[in-house]
């Protein structure tokens, strides 16, 4: 069963994404600040990353890099308003993120996606 | 500050509560040496003070201390000292002084004096009460008596007016401390309280929420019966208010944060609930935020049946209301024109400008607006949008209205109509750019020379030439030039070399540098 990782401060969203993401029969971590996304990254085993950019402690950015370190292999899908700097938004492709999903977003799209990036 | 003050009272008021002697109390015991002599007389024996007689001399006649005298006891007394000398006088004509003697040192009168005050003082001399007292010696006495108030203990600053004020304030103001903090407790108590039922109705809701978003399809949802809706929410739940604006708060943060079938999975859902009831209660609140977020639900959750109810509040006085109102009248009514914005009459802010004119501009393509109705308006501020309308969004057909109406029309809007013919770049309606070249309005003119430099004619550079020979200011020279270089060349060369002033040939400078003509 694939292990995807959810850093998302927003409750909610965080939990429409797990709801619809279970009922795909993944198996998701979540946590809800950018320090337990970093531990997360070093303790799971995870298949992708799910991050927000704009999250409590650590910005998605520097999750970004850290699983870059750490978990090269790892895919990431970036969700984040479409308000959010350019600057950013260009930053996390240059990364290599495999995903940029805009808020507004369908969480049906959302899960297309990432079963498109597992199967890959 | 205040805080300070008050600790330093009570500082004061204890260190006066420990001390017996009061400021203003120590009066001087014997006013004068008539009265020093008199209370001698009606004292008696005084402990350490004794009496002598000496001669003219200075020889001792009679010496009080000497244990053998007769007269020895009687020199203790000052009463017996005087008699003595009286008695020596009358007898032998012998003239004497007395002499004071205190611990059998000689000192003078004013030490003696001030001995026996400090003897009063401190308490350890009792003066002898007379019986005959007339109402001046009563006041004597009085005098030499040291204050104490006449309430003992805790009484005895209350028994003060002063005093009693002073504390009277204190207490007033620990009361009002103590109400505070009081308050503040209750407040932060009904705060936690709140925070606590948030985070709990929070938990509540987030599960059911994503799931009956998922599982329902929007037929089912919208088939959903009561009972099937209760099992998620329960009813019981739903009556509580807390739980109602945890559930709003949610839904419509999920609308914002969702798209495609979602959105109408949430206003359906939103419905069924029949949120929609507590939204219109919202609308008629008296409290200006509960109305606001009224009108927020009503724009989020397309709730067009609340739309009479939102109209009122278009010229509302408060300026949140107003806003929120116009923004959603105009994204939810299908057949509105702007007739409603034109009747407002309070001024629209920038921020209002450029809120309103997101929706307009979206809503344009769709829906006959008619924003030329904006021009008939009483409030300039609107008219003034109107233009600004017709230059962003590009409405060409509505320059004619606006060249008619410019001759009745102030500077401000005049200027604004100028800079919507230069936008558009409509050589049609050079004449009214024409006229205000020659205005006495310096702003008026320099919007109409950049427009004319724009889209002028010779016609207009004809003027510009003209008032050029007229040596205007600095800036207006500058603009000036500047406009008559982009119309005619030759005419901005003649101009040029005809006149020899330094400010033209260094205007002239910078306009032909091509680093320098854009700065």
């Amino acid at each position: 069963m694939k292990k995807i990782l959810i850093i998302e401060d927003d409750l909610l969203i965080s939990s429409l994404v797990q709801f619809r993401l279970k009922k795909d029969g993944y198996t998701t971590v979540l946590v809800k600040d950018g320090n337990a996304g970093i531990i997360a990254i070093d303790t799971e085993t995870l298949d992708l990353i799910i991050t927000d950019v704009m999250i409590p402690f650590k910005n998605g950015i520097e999750i970004i890099h850290h699983a870059r370190k750490t978990k090269p292999e790892v895919p990431i899908i970036v969700l984040s308003s479409l308000g959010e700097e350019e600057k950013i938004v260009l930053e996390a492709f240059n990364l290599g993120v495999a995903d940029f999903i805009p808020k507004p977003f369908n969480p049906n799209e959302l899960a297309i996606r990432v079963k498109r990036i597992l199967r890959s | 500050m205040l805080v300070k003050n008050a600790v330093a009272l009570v500082f004061l008021l204890f260190l006066m509560s420990k001390t017996e002697v009061v400021l203003g109390q120590e009066d001087q015991a014997f006013p004068d040496s008539t009265s020093f002599v008199d209370f001698l007389k009606s004292q008696g024996e005084i402990p350490g003070l004794k009496f002598r007689l000496l001669d003219p001399a200075g020889q001792i006649l009679l010496d009080s201390t000497a244990g053998t005298s007769a007269t020895d006891a009687g020199m203790t007394d000052f009463t017996s000292a005087l008699a003595l000398r009286d008695s020596l006088f009358l007898s032998d004509s012998t003239s004497s002084n007395i002499q004071f003697l205190l611990y059998s040192e000689a000192n003078t009168f004013e030490a003696v004096q001030e001995y026996v005050s400090n003897l009063l003082k401190i308490g350890d001399l009792e003066p002898v009460a007379t019986d005959n007292l007339n109402g001046r010696d009563l006041i004597s006495l009085a005098s030499r008596e040291r204050y104490s108030s006449l309430q003992s203990d805790g009484f005895a600053y209350v028994g003060d007016f002063k005093m009693f004020v002073v504390i009277f304030t204190i207490s007033i103001f620990v009361l009002f401390a103590f109400g505070m903090i009081l308050f503040m407790l209750i407040l932060k108590v009904q705060g936690n309280r709140i925070e606590k039922l948030f985070a709990l109705y929070d938990a509540q809701i987030v599960g059911p929420l994503s799931e009956i978003l998922f599982d329902k399809s929007l037929e089912e949802l919208e088939s959903l019966s009561d009972e099937e809706l209760n099992q998620n929410f329960p009813a019981k739940q739903l009556k509580k208010p807390i739980y109602v604006q945890v559930l709003v708060e949610r839904i419509l943060a999920l609308n914002k944060k969702m798209k495609g079938d979602f959105k109408l999975k949430i206003k359906v859902l939103y419905k069924r609930l029949n949120l929609e009831k507590d939204t219109i209660e919202k609308l008629k609140s008296s409290r200006w935020d509960r109305v606001v977020s009224g009108l927020v639900e009503v724009n989020e959750m397309d709730l067009t049946e609340a739309l009479k109810e939102v109209q009122k509040h278009v010229n509302s006085p408060n300026f949140h209301i107003r806003s929120q109102a116009v923004a959603t009248v105009l994204n939810l009514s299908e057949n509105v024109d702007l007739s409603f914005l034109r009747d407002q009459t309070f001024p629209l802010s920038s921020w209002q400008q450029m809120n309103y004119l997101r929706i307009i501009k979206y809503l344009n393509s769709s829906r006959d607006l008619r924003i030329n109705t904006l021009f008939s308006s009483h409030n300039q501020s609107i008219r003034l949008f109107g233009y600004k309308l017709v230059r962003i969004l590009g409405l060409v057909d509505l320059l004619v209205e606006l060249e008619e109406k410019f001759v009745t029309v102030s500077d401000e809007e005049k200027i604004e109509i100028i800079k919507t013919f230069e936008y558009l770049g409509v050589p049609a309606h050079i004449e009214v750019i024409n006229s205000s070249l020659k205005s006495e309005n310096i702003e008026l003119v320099c919007v109409a020379a950049k427009a004319a430099g724009e889209i002028g004619d010779d016609s207009s550079a004809k003027i510009i030439y003209e008032i050029l020979e007229g040596s205007p200011g600095f800036r207006l020279k500058v603009i000036f030039l500047k406009s008559l270089q982009n119309l005619n060349g030759e005419l901005y060369s003649q101009f040029i070399n005809v006149d020899s002033n330094s400010d033209l040939h260094r205007i002239n400078k910078h306009l032909s540098d091509p680093l320098l003509q854009d700065v």
